[in-house]
């Protein structure tokens, strides 16, 4: 098989994967969360009539979708875990990780594939949930975000998808039993979206940066290279990039972009690499 | 490939699984595995795999089937080393059903073989192989709505994809009832005949003495004995036993029948009076049985049964252990590997 033919091979063997995603039952509740979260907070943001406790001005399209940013973190993120979380385990238990391994075909690519496929799972339905979102911004505020703010965005959701889905399918992978999978897959999701804030504190207030004003430009600047060590901090920092100068992070663009390249390349490798030598 | 041929032959292959533990990853442990396994199969011929719990029969075939990435020794397929193969060539040959596969979840055995068959690069029809395993009206129903038996047809189904040259079966009968067995057995028979070589692991041994061409008998994860069942009979010294009931006169224990002629058991036997088994090395020859008769007779007993039994296959395991169902009660073996043949061998080697 020459390597266009592996990589047709790849791409209907992750189409296979995410089409098992989508009729799960786990799928229902990923659909609601996203309908809830993304649909929602996009018609309730664009609502000129209501406000949000934030300092930015949400006068365009892009900042509203820069907002619903954070419902697709919450959501999104969320959802990798739900599907992902026992991808490999699961498998493992059941015996059917036997079989797929001992097919002709090379690991690496029965990784990549399934890792894709976790990923179309959960791209597909956010990229139509923020497709009805931004339907519901025109509607609310007459005016579409231009084509490269919708493409941007997709782009970054579409990396922050990503980085979950290589960090779920490793842990799951690690993981032994169905316990494991459960605590290592929301311990993870947990502690990048729930408890970084804490981190970024405890770790400021180590080295001596004034906590008791979370808005000072020095904690600011600090808390915003702590982001680079989480998805979630690299995801919102490359939406802010793209937002007016005046809200723009202090982090040159090009860190960003580099911090954004490892969290694809590292976590990706490292599934990879334990996928290649796993046992079933 | 013409029938006879070595279709798979193994030299040294060892594998141990490795020990970690969480806290002290720096730390390896050496657990169960294989050691030192020879093994010739024949193409087009039935192996049977014994061994107790533990013995490394899962293991002997997940290596087989390129599971466990490095192993000592050389696996040969059809006469080329599985490492010069490369890995998807070595793959082509070899269809695994591992152990009670616990298919779960809404999709059907139709997505499930359609999904394989792209991994394999081919373009089989899902309908047929699921008609060879009698599952063709059970296409589309969910995999939570299958019983054992219609998922051990299922993974059955699986490792028959690639009309593979070699089958590598692991407890194939769990769960099928005793028709679906018969077919199954015939259905091996038939691939047999056709060239494909089938290595069958199983516990169920008195169904495996039906169907199988030659046996392999594992045990602490060494190799105790292959080859022909007769073979096996002569390495282990299993011999077929001469079984004499009667009444009237019943022999002695102690009593002799000639030379080399031990008598095992003597009995009391429901509808007899009583039972003898008689042991020897060797094949028994119509002479010996005429005078073990007229022995009997002459001093006052009759004859109601002659019987020559052949050695069962659990007599085979017992002898190859060392163990019996008395003995051993269930009761399984450390992990640790006794090398039979080679002793001297350290445990973190």
């Amino acid at each position: 098989m020459n390597r266009f033919d592996r990589e047709i091979n790849i791409l209907r063997l992750s189409w296979h994967e995410a089409r098992l995603h989508f009729r799960s039952p786990r799928m229902m509740a990923l659909l609601a969360l996203l309908l809830l979260f993304i649909v929602g907070g996009s018609w309730g943001l664009s609502d000129s009539s209501s406000t949000v406790t934030s300092q930015l001005n949400y006068d365009t399209p892009y900042e509203i979708l820069f907002l619903v940013s954070l419902f697709v973190l919450f959501s999104s993120t969320l959802g990798v875990v739900l599907l992902g979380f026992d991808g490999i385990s699961k498998k493992r238990l059941t015996g059917e990780l036997a079989i797929e391994l001992s097919q002709p075909i090379n690991r690496n690519d029965l990784a990549r594939s399934q890792l894709q496929g976790l990923w179309l799972a959960v791209f597909i339905p956010t990229t139509i949930s923020c497709a009805i979102g931004v339907q519901l911004i025109e509607i609310q505020m007459g005016k579409f975000p231009s084509l490269y703010d919708w493409l941007f965005f997709n782009i970054a959701t579409g990396l922050i998808i990503f980085w979950y889905a290589c960090i779920q399918l490793l842990a799951s992978s690690i993981a032994k039993d169905l316990g494991s999978s459960v605590t290592l897959g929301i311990g993870i999701w947990m502690a990048f979206t729930l408890v970084w804030l804490l981190v970024t504190v405890l770790l400021a207030a180590l080295i001596g940066v004034d906590v008791t004003d979370l808005n000072s430009p020095q904690y600011n600047k600090f808390s915003e290279i702590i982001d680079l060590f989480s998805p979630n901090g690299v995801y919102q920092l490359l939406l802010e990039s793209n937002l007016n100068p005046d809200a723009q992070p202090e982090l040159q663009k090009y860190f960003i972009w580099i911090a954004a390249l490892l969290w694809s390349f590292i976590p990706g490798t490292l599934f990879l690499r334990r996928f290649r030598t796993l046992r079933p | 490939m013409q029938k006879g041929e070595p279709a798979l032959s193994l030299s040294g292959v060892a594998y141990r699984y490795q020990l970690t533990n969480w806290l002290t990853p720096w730390k390896k442990k050496w657990g169960a595995g294989i050691h030192d396994v020879d093994l010739m199969v024949e193409s087009g011929s039935i192996l049977g795999l014994i061994g107790p719990n533990g013995s490394g029969k899962t293991t002997l075939l997940h290596t087989i089937a390129g599971l466990h990435g490095r192993h000592k020794g050389t696996i040969k397929f059809l006469g080329q080393d599985r490492r010069k193969l490369g890995w998807e060539s070595a793959q082509n040959h070899i269809g695994l059903m591992p152990e009670r596969v616990n298919w779960s979840g809404t999709t059907t055995p139709h997505e499930i073989l359609n999904r394989l068959i792209t991994m394999r690069g081919l373009h089989e029809s899902p309908k047929n192989l699921l008609k060879i395993v009698g599952m063709s009206k059970r296409m589309y129903t969910p995999l939570d709505n299958m019983s054992q038996g219609m998922k051990q047809r299922l993974t059955l189904a699986c490792a028959l994809l690639g009309n593979p040259k070699i089958l590598l079966l692991d407890e194939p009968l769990n769960g099928l009832d005793p028709v679906a067995q018969a077919a199954f057995r015939k259905l091996l028979r038939d691939l047999a005949n056709r060239g494909t070589t089938v290595i069958v692991s199983s516990h169920n041994l008195n169904e495996m003495e039906l169907f199988v061409d030659s046996l392999a008998i594992l045990h602490r994860g060494q190799m105790v004995a292959s080859g022909s069942i007769s073979e096996v009979q002569n390495i282990l010294g299993c011999q077929p036993q001469l079984v004499v009931a009667g009444n009237g006169w019943c022999p002695p224990s102690s009593g002799s029948f000639g030379r080399g002629i031990v008598l095992e058991k003597c009995e009391p036997w429901p509808g007899e009076e009583w039972r003898i088994s008689l042991h020897k090395n060797g094949s028994w020859s119509s002479k010996q049985r005429h005078n073990i008769l007229d022995s009997i007779e002459g001093s006052g007993g009759k004859i109601c049964l002659l019987q020559m039994v052949q050695p069962t296959l659990e007599d085979m395991l017992s002898a190859a252990t060392g163990e019996t169902a008395d003995t051993i009660g269930l009761e399984v073996g450390d992990d640790s590997l006794i090398p039979l043949k080679k002793l001297g061998v350290r445990e973190d080697e």
